[in-house]
């Protein structure tokens, strides 16, 4: 909630309404938000009537129980019409996803991860490494970017293609309380070559590679990711390439 | 809309309710803010919207 806060005003900039909602009374919100300076809606639905109208309440917990009433935490996010564009629900109230890969996964918003954490340039391959956010709570989820920008006239291998050439491949090293989601990679192009005849599965010009990254544990890491690729022009093949990226990520006690 | 990223750590195995599918629309409603104001939510043609449901702010 605090993050969203600190997002503020990338929501008001790209016409975004933000509220949050829980079963706590008016006085409770106040005090939250006086102490974390929360100046968007925090909205109480002390009854949990809208809870209920939007079918999330928590079924898990007994209705004798001092929780009952809370709802299954998560997020919707609807467009101009109030239609649900999408949405991330988690069963366990420890893990969300952070605002900035919200913004950026959901809503489309470019602009909010500004830094560039780490640029590698291999003629004729320059690669660039972010996250959504150098700084994690438990329970969070990030998102880690590998953007390859390939000069005109060559291209990549993708990942689905024929024997004797090196795919383009991120993998990571394990570190502990950290769980990585599979890697996504973007749709491949076509590539016949007439002298071999073959046709070859390809990444030309810019893509992204991308891959959610969920902090389990309390500690700060250091994520270390590994690019494997093999870069050809219409000649000849480059030698295959492989780069290694190490970025620190700050993970931040909960409130 | 734009593919989403596999959730890292999303239970789909297990069921529980997640409210309005994705393309159906969010009912109305009205709820008094932290200062005691009422609000009400309704699409007005020029605004996004993102609602956050959580567990409680003061546990």
């Amino acid at each position: 909630m605090v993050e969203l806060q600190d997002h503020l005003e990338d929501f008001e900039n790209n016409g975004i309404w933000i509220c949050a909602i829980s079963y706590d009374p008016v006085q409770v919100l106040g005090e939250f938000a006086k102490k974390f300076g929360i100046a968007y809606s925090l909205l109480a639905d002390v009854d949990s009537a809208v809870i209920r109208l939007f079918d999330i309440l928590n079924t898990h917990i007994p209705e004798n129980h001092p929780w009952y009433g809370v709802p299954f935490p998560g997020t919707f996010m609807v467009d101009e019409q109030g239609i649900v564009v999408d949405k991330s629900f988690y069963a366990n109230h420890g893990v969300r996803d952070s605002v900035a890969r919200m913004l950026q996964e959901n809503f489309q918003v470019r602009d909010v991860n500004r830094d560039v954490l780490q640029t590698v340039e291999t003629n004729p391959v320059k690669t660039s490494a972010r996250l959504s956010s150098k700084t994690v709570r438990p329970g969070q989820v990030i998102t880690f970017t590998i953007e390859i920008e390939i000069e005109d006239g060559c291209y990549m291998h993708a990942r689905s293609l024929s024997q004797g050439y090196i795919p383009t491949t991120l993998t990571f090293q394990e570190v502990e309380d950290v769980h990585f989601g599979e890697v996504v990679y973007p749709e491949p192009g076509l590539r016949h070559l007439e002298v071999l005849g073959e046709t070859l599965h390809i990444y030309a010009g810019r893509i992204e590679l991308k891959v959610a990254v969920r902090n389990r544990g309390k500690q700060s890491f250091v994520l270390r990711a590994h690019l494997q690729y093999q870069v050809c022009d219409e000649v000849h093949c480059h030698l295959p390439a492989e780069i290694d990226f190490e970025l620190q990520v700050e993970c931040l006690e909960n409130i | 809309m734009t593919e989403k990223l596999p959730n890292a750590g999303d239970p789909s195995s297990e069921e529980f309710p997640q409210g309005p599918e994705i393309g159906t629309q969010v009912p109305v409603f009205t709820l008094a803010n932290q200062h005691g104001n009422p609000v009400t939510y309704q699409p007005d043609g020029k605004h996004k919207a993102l609602f956050l449901f959580h567990r409680s702010a003061s546990w």
